[in-house]
């Protein structure tokens, strides 16, 4: 068996390399210096910040496990069974509650990117415009977009309703999306929170983004 | 999500949490793959146990177990032990997002009070990101010296870490 130096500098080697270090029986003082070393990879700017696009898997992950198909479905079918048989104006309150349910539980559709074909990066803002927490709307050319910073973590999403074409209006308090023509509202990660819809809309594109010098460009035509 | 508010919505949860979940974890595991599978695993079995609407705060301290159970099973079963129960910070006590200097700004007091030598080979090492071969050519001794002074350094680390908290 290696000694624990050799073995501790391996794990080193493979922290620094961005890949999952090998496994071992530590002694209990080597897995405090193998902590102090996992630790210690926080120093590089920027590497303990998650990927943006393994936050929006997991978070499909977990609505398709927090709200399986078959609930929402089932609700779908109650609702119309509602309308048919009591009228629409009495069933109207109690469907609109109904209706925000089913939207709110379906499953997350897959996240696409909107890449222009003769797309250029443009600056829309400077990063210091965007504290944690914050979101801001842009306009760029043809494209009309919002900027979110979710814990150091800036992303960019399309703000033009994947209903009917309306562009999208930011409540920053509420931390949403809201279309002005037809009640339904996006998260700032792009899903659909809330709809009015008989179906939901499918969730926002992203738009491409890139922090330089201070500033937040988007790829954008 | 200020102190006293209420959590509805999974979503929220999630939204809120998830940045300062990978960074904990990121701190006690230092690589990608395993800060992914790790956060995961911890929304994967913390949310559905949740029953909404609860206090932010209760929500917060029950993830913060959930970290500290998960990070202790997986130090448990690849390396043989726990890590000293430290809490490098937790869920429960954020009622802001972290900053992005947060993280680095503890790793870099630990550096800081390190004796000069274990400092330069930590420095060489995950700062500028030498091999093993050039921090040794750099510090003037051999390769085995240097992974033996790394080791000592590490060492010297996870003490002053711990004292840092205490």
């Amino acid at each position: 068996m290696r000694n624990p130096v050799d073995l501790v500098a391996r794990f080193v080697d493979d922290l620094l390399r961005g890949r999952r270090p090998r496994r071992f029986i530590a002694a209990p003082e080597d897995v405090e210096a193998l902590g102090a070393a996992s630790e210690l990879a926080s120093l590089r700017p920027g590497a303990d910040l998650p990927d943006a696009d393994f936050v929006d898997n997991l978070g499909r992950q977990l609505a398709s496990k927090m709200a399986p198909p078959k609930t929402a479905e089932r609700r779908v079918v109650s609702r119309r069974a509602l309308l048919q048989s009591a009228g629409l104006a009495a069933a109207a309150g109690v469907a609109g509650a109904v209706i925000e349910r089913t939207i709110v539980s379906q499953p997350q559709t897959a996240q696409s990117t909107l890449i222009p074909t003769s797309g250029t990066w443009r600056m829309v803002a400077a990063v210091a415009d965007l504290p944690n927490g914050q979101a801001l709307r842009f306009t760029s050319g043809s494209i009309e977009g919002v900027l979110v910073n979710d814990g150091g973590t800036i992303r960019a999403l399309s703000a033009v309703c994947t209903h009917q074409g309306c562009v999208l209006r930011l409540d920053p308090a509420a931390r949403r999306l809201r279309c002005p023509c037809h009640p339904t509202d996006f998260a700032l990660n792009g899903s659909v929170i809330m709809s009015h819809l008989p179906t939901a809309p499918p969730t926002l594109p992203k738009l491409q983004v890139r922090i330089r010098e201070g500033q937040v460009e988007v790829f954008v035509v | 999500m200020l102190e006293g508010e209420v959590y509805s919505e999974w979503e929220t949860i999630y939204q809120e949490n998830v940045v300062s979940v990978y960074r904990l974890i990121f701190a006690r595991v230092g690589n990608r793959p395993d800060a992914e599978d790790l956060t995961s695993e911890v929304f994967l079995k913390s949310l559905p146990k949740l029953t909404l609407p609860a206090p932010a705060s209760q929500v917060r301290a029950y993830i913060n177990t959930v970290v500290r159970s998960t990070l202790a099973d997986h130090w448990r079963k690849h390396y043989g032990s726990p890590l000293a129960d430290v809490e490098v910070d937790t869920v429960g006590g954020v009622t802001r997002p972290l900053s992005a200097l947060e993280g680095s700004d503890r790793a870099g007091r630990i550096l800081n009070l390190l004796p000069d030598r274990s400092r330069r080979i930590l420095e060489l090492r995950y700062l500028r990101g030498y091999s093993i071969r050039e921090a040794a050519q750099e510090m003037d001794v051999t390769p085995g010296n240097a992974k033996v002074l790394q080791y000592r350094a590490l060492r010297l680390a996870a003490a002053v870490g711990a004292r840092m908290l205490s």
